[in-house]
């Protein structure tokens, strides 16, 4: 038996969504990739050539066997990706790592439950956010942006959560202005929050931590590393001796907690610490 | 119960059972090789590190063959001094456990260099030359041509008191290069390394790892590491690490039967998670016990 390496996908739809924001989506000529996929969970995009990058799907639809990437062209990959054409192909494997989980109903019987998104973090909480949209009663979302122009998917949330969208941007161009911190503290001081979620820069993630441990507030985060092999073997993805592909990319408030290296670095491609701050 | 013993020595190396983890497997950072050992690894090598930092290969790096395991990491690693730095911070944890030091390198000084400054910080238990990783042709070549591993060992050998393992690959000249390593000074021999191999994508129509060639680990190369360390047994009166495809207890069995004093695993800890040590350690205790051995050492070279 030897496997298939990739699954094969052609470009459906291209969109710009906001400046250097792009999103696709990928037909895909089967569903089982479709089908393991779940909110934060990603896959790996191939693009034969010129690289292979992590990516965590804004949608996806197992009926249609389609996957939406969004993402901010940062180098090579991501431009090459953006340059992409409909009826292009591309190809993917995965979906790897573990994925939010969905508290349990008495968790947000006790109060609402917050979804946090910093830039183009708040891509991979979108197909979470239509989850929790369907089955809690109380849910906000705050996201925010540098400026106006780099708002993404604000009509699709509202339709998801209607007036318990909180849009923050730091020049006040759109929405409140300020940071999603700066909107979370307000929110937090007046509503009653059980559950939080957040994925965007791991510097505001570490305050969010933080703010949220400081209130009892249980919470999971999307973090991101430079992942190469995607299967747990390589080690360039690992934080605190935990594989951000195999343990990760969601970590929840107790993990979070434990991490020395959450806040402080990440790694690049050869395992030499960035520091953040 | 009969008490049983399942430490094994390699030169100045006590390890208390045979079974260690693999260069390359997840110790790109210091704490990953806490982990292992706190997961059940005798000893843990570091992945091979160089002296400047190395990005590797861009991606694609890897890919699941379900036989075995293509790769082309391509010699990432963070360089020796921030390695150092990191594991100084970590200075309590990694001096308790058993860290090998793996070392590659594009000429002789780089290794001398390398070995040099592990050694002065006094947290390896032992050096492990890697000369033969497949898809870096500067440094396979070094265990390609017995000169060169002569040189490169007796190198090394002249700036340390550790304990030298010279890691080697599948290569025409393997028995000259061992016996030029030997010579020279290697306290052990590894062996192998990732064979050569590469794979195809035939939707894209290209090789899938973005250097071309890889490197192919796991089950399917067992049989072939088998029968290297078995022949190197046959030749040579060195210790032999045994390495390739190591996924069962029956398979640490084999290697230890072919002359292999200890193992080491890589590719399994893919497959099976950091059990995989728990599970290869109580397999071998329990084919003892089964078999009536009393040392593990009685097993090393029985197949001969």
């Amino acid at each position: 038996m030897v496997a298939r390496y990739y699954f094969e996908c052609v470009l459906k739809e291209k969109k710009r969504e906001a400046e250097g924001l792009f999103s696709i989506i990928l037909q895909l000529n089967e569903r089982k990739a479709v089908s393991r996929m779940k909110p934060g969970r990603f896959v790996m995009v191939w693009l034969p050539g010129i690289d292979e990058f992590p990516l965590s799907p804004s949608s996806y639809s197992y009926e249609d066997a389609t996957l939406r990437l969004t993402f901010k062209v940062r180098g090579e990959g991501t431009r090459a990706l953006a340059s992409l054409n409909p009826s292009d192909k591309i190809f993917i494997r995965g979906p790897y790592g573990k994925g939010f989980t969905i508290p349990r109903h008495d968790v947000s019987q006790r109060g609402g439950v917050l979804v946090l998104g910093g830039g183009v973090g708040i891509a991979p909480l979108l197909p979470l956010v239509k989850v929790l949209a369907s089955s809690f009663l109380k849910l906000y979302v705050i996201c925010g942006f540098r400026r106006a122009g780099e708002a993404l998917f604000i009509d699709e949330l509202s339709k998801l959560v209607e007036g318990d969208l909180i849009v923050a941007t730091d020049d006040g161009s759109l929405g409140l202005k300020g940071t999603v911190v700066d909107a979370a503290r307000e929110l937090l001081s007046s509503k009653n929050i059980s559950y939080a979620f957040a994925c965007g820069p791991e510097e505001m993630l570490f305050i969010l931590h933080k703010m949220l441990s400081d209130k009892g507030i249980r919470h999971q985060m999307l973090l991101e590393r430079y992942v190469k092999c995607a299967i747990g073997i390589c080690g360039s993805c690992v934080i605190d001796g935990l594989r951000l592909c195999r343990e990760g990319p969601v970590f929840d408030n107790v993990t979070l907690s434990r991490l020395k290296e959450f806040g402080r670095f990440k790694r690049s491609p050869s395992g030499s610490r960035e520091f953040i701050t | 119960m009969a008490v049983m013993n399942l430490a094994v020595v390699i030169a100045s190396l006590k390890l208390r059972h045979p079974i260690m983890l693999a260069s390359g497997v997840l110790g790109t950072t210091p704490s990953m090789l806490i982990k292992a050992c706190k997961a059940g690894a005798s000893a843990v090598v570091t992945k091979s590190l160089t002296i400047s930092p190395r990005e590797g290969n861009p991606n694609p790096v890897v890919v699941d063959l379900r036989f075995g395991l293509l790769n082309a990491i391509g010699l990432a690693n963070p360089g020796v001094e921030d390695y150092l730095i990191e594991c100084l911070e970590n200075k309590k944890a990694i001096s308790k456990i058993p860290v090998i030091f793996s070392i590659a390198g594009f000429k002789v000084d780089d290794y001398v260099k390398a070995a040099s400054l592990i050694s002065e910080r006094g947290l390896a238990k032992a050096l492990e030359l890697n000369l033969s990783c497949p898809h870096v042709h500067e440094t396979r070549r070094f265990s390609e041509d017995p000169k060169l591993t002569a040189q490169v060992v007796k190198a090394v050998s002249a700036v340390t008191s550790l304990p030298i393992f010279v890691k080697l690959g599948l290569t025409t000249d393997l028995m000259e290069v061992v016996e030029a390593a030997v010579k020279h000074g290697a306290s052990a021999i590894t062996a192998i390394n990732t064979i050569r191999a590469m794979a195809i994508d035939i939707r894209a129509k290209r090789p899938v790892l973005s250097s071309i060639y890889g490197g192919l680990s796991g089950p399917a190369i067992k049989p072939i590491a088998l029968s290297v360390l078995y022949e190197l047994y046959e030749e040579f009166d060195v210790p032999l690490i045994g390495v390739g495809g190591i996924s069962r207890w029956q398979d640490v069995v084999e290697f230890l039967m072919a002359g292999a004093t200890a193992v080491q695993v890589g590719t399994a800890v893919y497959k099976k998670g950091l059990k995989v040590f728990r599970e290869l350690v109580s397999g071998l205790r329990r084919y003892m016990e089964e078999e009536g051995f009393r040392d593990v050492k009685d097993l090393i070279g029985i197949a001969h």
